[in-house]
């Protein structure tokens, strides 16, 4: 599978600033791209286009080479599937019944779930190490859980490529270092790519092939995550002075990322 | 409080239950009769055995209680799936047909529709009609940037209601006091009594057809609960099945408010119950609401007709019921979820 964004323009209509300029990307199969930004810059705004649920200005997004807007809504959502960050609801369902959810799309209007269905639910939780939560309410669980239980959602439907939208932000050191390891166990394993959206550079180090940086005025920095970040290139979006050190701990390079002072805007 | 799926013994269970329920009721008035001959003359057209039997028992089962009791249950089916579907629909636990406005717009319609003609039909789409104008109203109000939080669409409810209300008032007022409007204020009032079998033929169809949408949609609607984003990344058309339960749960109100007027707080008594016995599973709440459903407004409406010597409105009972019920339900959900 390739995922491709070739040229993407966005703003909001009845606004002047141009969110997204000229966006091009690319996904192979088993890689994982991260996308970087600062606060209200517009990551998800990104994800939302790529996906077809805010329609290009222009430019466009493809899947192995069809674009996206041409593959029938079923069809698509059979291929890629989205984690949205996680969010407690007024209803609250037990993790079975949400993630068995995820097999809508392979099902037809009128149709329930069959017990298959639920098996293969059960499988995915499994397979990610969550099926000790199956009878568990979601309203119950704390951030980390509901976002694993998301992401299995997500599994149900035998994705290509996972779309997650910051799904380590709001999670504690542990629960962090689990979602993230999902993610890269899931791409380098079973070969399926993943587009994240995250707010630390050091994750997107640590997982991620590729990455995207946006910057304020929608243009972006794109490329070998190892060579986009990089400290000149996270001054000049964040706005934030960093130095990118690599330390090894038992054989394997960690990278961090440390913040040193905020630039102020007369600096500039 | 088992809240896993519903087991085989269970499903049964809610299937018989309304029907071993409604034929002890129909025994029960200010002429009893035992439920050994409830059965008995019950069966006896399809044995051919009806000639035998009493023939005040005959009168009163087929003649008086039987259409009613028949349709306590649908009504009583109706009006707690479309609560359910509404609830669902808008992932607010307020949501009824009565604090949406729907049952307000319906009965303006059908009271509308009294003035001119008797004719249950033409009473019936007119309910429909201005129930629809109703929840497309309270939906706009309460969607501000595509969302509408809990508190909106209850308030937006409020106003939308209480605007159909003051048009009731109006149709009251210009009504011919002589004949229409003590018919229009007893309909209001809400009153399962004299129903022919002839007007049940020409509403429980719609309340059936619009059930059994909700209920074949039933797994869907957990989908609504979920953000606009999500429900459509999961390949679901959101607009088509929300419009769909919409549309199926607004029929049904109108339909029971057509036939019997403003039963109040079904809608939210017995979707709610459901909810604490089985879990939020919308594949358990539909069909235990429509179960529960029935089988309360059989047993209201037998209490209403029998309890003291003058029949009491129906919809005074179930306010009585209902009233304590949903202070305790928002005594419990209050400072979380509301």
């Amino acid at each position: 599978m390739t995922f491709e964004v070739k040229n993407g323009c966005y703003r909001y209509p009845g606004t002047e600033r141009q969110v997204l300029q000229n966006i091009c990307l690319h996904v192979e199969s088993g890689k994982v791209l991260s996308i970087l930004g600062s606060n209200g810059v517009g990551k998800t705004t990104l994800l939302r286009c790529m996906m077809g649920m805010l329609k290009w200005n222009s430019g466009e997004s493809l899947l192995d080479g069809t674009p996206l807007r041409q593959i029938p809504e079923r069809e698509l959502w059979q291929k890629i599937a989205y984690v949205p960050q996680a969010k407690t609801s007024v209803f609250s369902y037990t993790a079975k019944e949400m993630v068995t959810l995820g097999r809508s799309a392979h099902l037809k209007m009128f149709e329930l779930p069959s017990a298959e269905d639920e098996k293969l639910a059960l499988a995915c939780m499994e397979s990610i190490g969550i099926l000790g939560l199956k009878d568990k309410q979601c309203n119950e669980m704390s951030g980390g859980e509901l976002q694993m239980v998301l992401i299995a959602r997500a599994m149900t439907s035998n994705p290509a490529m996972l779309i997650l939208d910051e799904p380590e932000s709001n999670l504690d050191f542990k629960n962090q270092l689990t979602v993230l390891n999902c993610i890269q166990e899931l791409s380098r394993q079973r070969g399926i790519s993943a587009v994240i959206n995250t707010h630390y550079p050091d994750h997107a180090l640590q997982i991620a092939d590729d990455a995207l940086i946006l910057n304020r005025d929608g243009t972006c920095v794109y490329g070998e995550s190892t060579e986009v970040i990089s400290e000149e290139n996270l001054n000049r979006a964040f706005s934030v002075r960093v130095c990118i050190r690599s330390v090894e701990v038992e054989n394997e390079a960690f990278h961090c990322v440390i913040p040193i002072s905020s630039r102020s805007a007369a600096a500039q | 409080m088992s809240r896993a799926a519903l087991s085989i013994r269970s499903k049964l269970l809610l299937l018989l239950l309304p029907f071993v329920v409604a034929v002890i009721c129909l025994g029960i008035g200010r002429y009893f009769i035992s439920v050994p001959d409830t059965v008995r003359v019950l069966f006896s057209p399809l044995t051919g055995t009806a000639a035998e039997m009493d023939s005040t028992q005959l009168s009163v089962l087929f003649g008086v209680r039987l259409p009613r009791v028949i349709l306590a249950m649908f009504i009583g089916a109706g009006l707690a799936v479309s609560g359910a579907a509404f609830q669902g629909l808008f992932t607010n636990p307020l949501a009824t047909p009565d604090t949406l406005g729907v049952a307000s717009g319906a009965s303006f319609g059908a009271a509308l529709a009294l003035m001119f003609s008797k004719n249950l039909l033409a009473v019936q789409i007119s309910a429909l009609v201005f129930g629809m104008c109703a929840i497309i109203l309270t939906t706009l109000i309460s969607r501000q940037k595509g969302k509408s939080t809990i508190i909106m669409v209850v308030l937006s409810g409020m106003v939308v209601s209480s605007l159909f209300q003051a048009l009731v008032s109006l149709v009251k007022y210009v009504a011919d006091p002589q004949d229409v409007l003590p018919s229009i204020t007893y309909w209001l009032m809400g009153s399962l009594t004299g129903i022919s079998y002839s007007s049940l033929m020409l509403g429980l169809p719609f309340i059936l057809v619009g059930t059994l949408v909700i209920f074949f949609l039933r797994w869907r609607l957990n989908i609504m609960a979920l953000s606009d984003d999500e429900a459509r990344s999961l390949g679901v058309n959101v607009k088509r099945i929300r419009l769909m339960i919409m549309f199926a749960a607004t029929f049904v109100t109108a339909s029971c408010v057509s036939m019997c007027g403003q039963v109040g707080w079904v809608g939210l008594l017995v979707p709610h119950v459901a909810r604490m016995l089985f879990g939020s599973n919308n594949k358990n709440v539909v069909p235990v609401s429509i179960s529960f459903g029935a089988i309360f407004l059989v047993v209201i409406d037998t209490l209403a007709r029998s309890a003291t010597a003058a029949e009491i409105p129906i919809s005074i009972l179930t306010a009585v019921i209902g009233a304590p019920f949903f202070i305790v339900l928002l005594r419990k959900t209050g400072g979380t979820q509301l």
